[in-house]
């Protein structure tokens, strides 16, 4: 039985190599290398993150994680240092090419960092904020969106009183549900993810966890975490990164199914059972 | 070792620590000391001067007698010109040193030496600076324009270092999520980078206030010294310092009104300063947090 099972699997994949159809992926990446100065971090990363769903990418500290996150949605730019060759294709556009719109790339593409960073405004500015720069001028429309995602997040009940305070002032785990519904207020396709649980009490993670299984229907959700349990209870895929002589390289990825229970390569094995 | 020495070594390093304790101590006693010996000084001889019609009337017999309103109005206006200019010009240069310019890049690194240099000239170079050019090259002549601009050349570095210090206060956490929500560079600076970094750009503010009412010597050479009420920005006019100055040294008989006139501008200065702490403190907690 489970034989049969493995076996089904690796059709699967197999599938899945031969049958490369673009428009099932949002992310497809190819060669991608990152240097900060002369350090190079990232190199020759190719990878395809598939529609609506949930990919996981893991991996030791240092391997450049966060750093491949930040060339999604070319939050490289930030860092002047930062230089990154190859492709990202979001559809058919490729981030890193110079005639991109990137305000609307970023509008597609939410990000949720590690560390809960509100601005120091009410809870209301931080969400009408995003909103209002995008076009978005109707008092009422603001507030019915306001609403609709706080609620979603699950944190209207909570904040319902007191939405004109410094969203500061919020325990940490209701200020990344927030930060989460300041990404979800712009109406983004994708939801890049930091670590968003390293700093939270396990009930945060689970409600962010819960989350996460609620929005993957609609959203293609990229993750990065530390914790394998936590990657095997939500991704779809799974993307395995390691350092390799001071430069971070994609080992393996495949479904979750694939990497957590058939691993191919040693190190990946090593890694997920290392954790378990 | 023996015990008695190891007993000598504690002692000669206790003796150290009560030796530094007792000089950190006895500075802090002196500063305090003169601090309290000069403020005690003009408040207990100003403080009987001080009255409505000391704030409102007109100085007589070369400011023996009667008020400080003229000095009072010249002074606002000259403080005003100079905030005008300063802060403006001083946010801006911050911002695009701060937000616009490589971190290590030469010319950043020559407009920050460049801004050291102009915070330490002494203030008489400054008026002698604005009474060659405000004064006669733009011909504004004695003027609390000429004066409010020379001020306004003299404060800029410290508005532009508290500024600066605003500006890295606001951690990049929010430069990552303004961006990562799509905002072009200019909205993010406009509503979060700027407002976020408002109490050091409002200490920076103060501070300017604070040196601008307590200059002498750059006012001297520009806004002049006559003591009537300015008909507007191109008359001449006299700061509040340049009263106590004038009243103090060149007017025999004139001590009273000194020891007024420096009252109004300890207590003016003293409600800036504190305002200014208030707001740094206020920078310091978001910080932490
Ligand atoms: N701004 C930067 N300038 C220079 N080097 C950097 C910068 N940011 C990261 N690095 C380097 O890039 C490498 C990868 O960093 P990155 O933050 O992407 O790792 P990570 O996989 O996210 O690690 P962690 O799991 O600890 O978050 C590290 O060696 C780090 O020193
Ligand atoms: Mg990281």
């Amino acid at each position: 039985m489970e034989l049969l099972d493995r076996r089904e699997n690796v059709c699967e994949m197999h599938a899945e190599s031969v049958f490369n159809d673009s428009s099932r992926f949002m992310f497809c990446i190819d060669k991608l290398c990152l240097c900060y100065g002369n350090n190079m971090i990232i190199e020759n990363v190719s990878l395809n993150i598939p529609k609506n769903s949930v990919t996981s990418i893991i991996g030791p500290s240092g391997c450049g994680k966060t750093s491949f996150l930040c060339c999604l949605n070319r939050l490289t730019d930030l860092n002047e240092s930062c230089c990154v060759t190859g492709e990202v294709k979001v559809g058919d556009e490729n981030v890193y090419s110079s005639s991109v719109n990137l305000t609307e790339v970023r509008r597609k593409i939410g990000m949720l960092f590690q560390k809960p960073n509100l601005f120091p405004f009410s809870i209301w500015r931080n969400l009408e904020l995003p909103l209002k720069h995008h076009g978005v001028r109707d008092k009422e429309v603001i507030r019915l969106k306001i609403q609709n995602v706080l609620q979603n997040v699950g944190l209207w009940e909570e904040v319902e009183s007191r939405l004109h305070t410094p969203a500061l002032s919020l325990s940490g785990g209701q200020q990344q549900r927030l930060c989460l519904a300041r990404t979800l207020i712009l109406e983004p396709e994708v939801i890049l993810m930091d670590e968003p649980c390293s700093a939270l009490d396990p009930m945060s993670t689970k409600k962010i966890e819960e989350l996460i299984m609620e929005l993957k229907g609609n959203y293609t959700i990229v993750i990065v975490t530390h914790n394998i349990a936590q990657a095997k209870r939500i991704s779809d895929h799974v993307a395995f990164f390691w350092n390799h002589e001071g430069k971070g390289v994609l080992v393996e990825q495949g479904t979750a199914d694939k990497i957590f229970n058939y691993p191919k390569h040693e190190l990946t094995a090593a890694y997920v059972n290392s954790g378990a | 070792m023996s015990e008695q020495a190891v007993r000598l070594e504690r002692g000669s390093h206790y003796d150290l620590d009560n030796l530094a304790t007792f000089i950190a101590w006895s500075g802090f006693i002196v500063v305090v000391l003169i601090f309290v010996w000069i403020l005690g000084e003009i408040l207990v001889n100003g403080i009987s001067v001080i009255s409505w019609e000391f704030l409102t009337e007109s100085p007589g017999n070369a400011g023996r007698s009667g008020g400080i309103l003229p000095i009072l109005v010249s002074t606002g206006v000259i403080v005003f010109i100079c905030l005008a200019f300063a802060l403006p010009m001083g946010v801006a240069t911050a911002v695009y040193l701060n937000e616009y310019t490589l971190k290590d890049s030469r010319f950043a690194k020559f407009i920050n030496i460049s801004i050291d240099v102009l915070a330490a000239i002494p203030s008489i170079i400054y008026g002698l600076f604005g009474f060659v050019f405000f004064n006669n090259v733009l011909g504004f002549g004695f003027s609390l324009l000429s004066g409010g601009l020379t001020l306004a050349c003299m404060v800029l570095p410290f508005v532009i270092r508290a500024s600066i210090d605003g500006l890295k206060a606001v951690p990049d956490a929010y430069r990552e999520s303004s961006t990562a929500l799509a905002m072009s560079k200019s909205a993010s600076l406009f509503y979060v980078i700027i407002p976020s970094a408002m109490p050091g750009i409002i200490a920076g503010f103060l501070l300017g206030i604070g040196r601008a009412l307590a200059e002498t010597a750059a006012l001297l050479f520009t806004s002049g010294y006559v003591d009537r009420m300015p008909s507007g920005v191109m008359d001449s006019g006299r700061a509040l310092s340049i009263h106590v100055y004038d009243l103090a040294m060149n007017v025999s008989g004139g001590d009273a009104n000194a020891y007024g006139s420096a009252f109004v501008l300890i207590v003016v200065l003293l409600v800036v300063n504190s305002m200014a702490i208030y707001i740094g403190n206020k920078i310091q907690r978001r910080q932490l947090r």
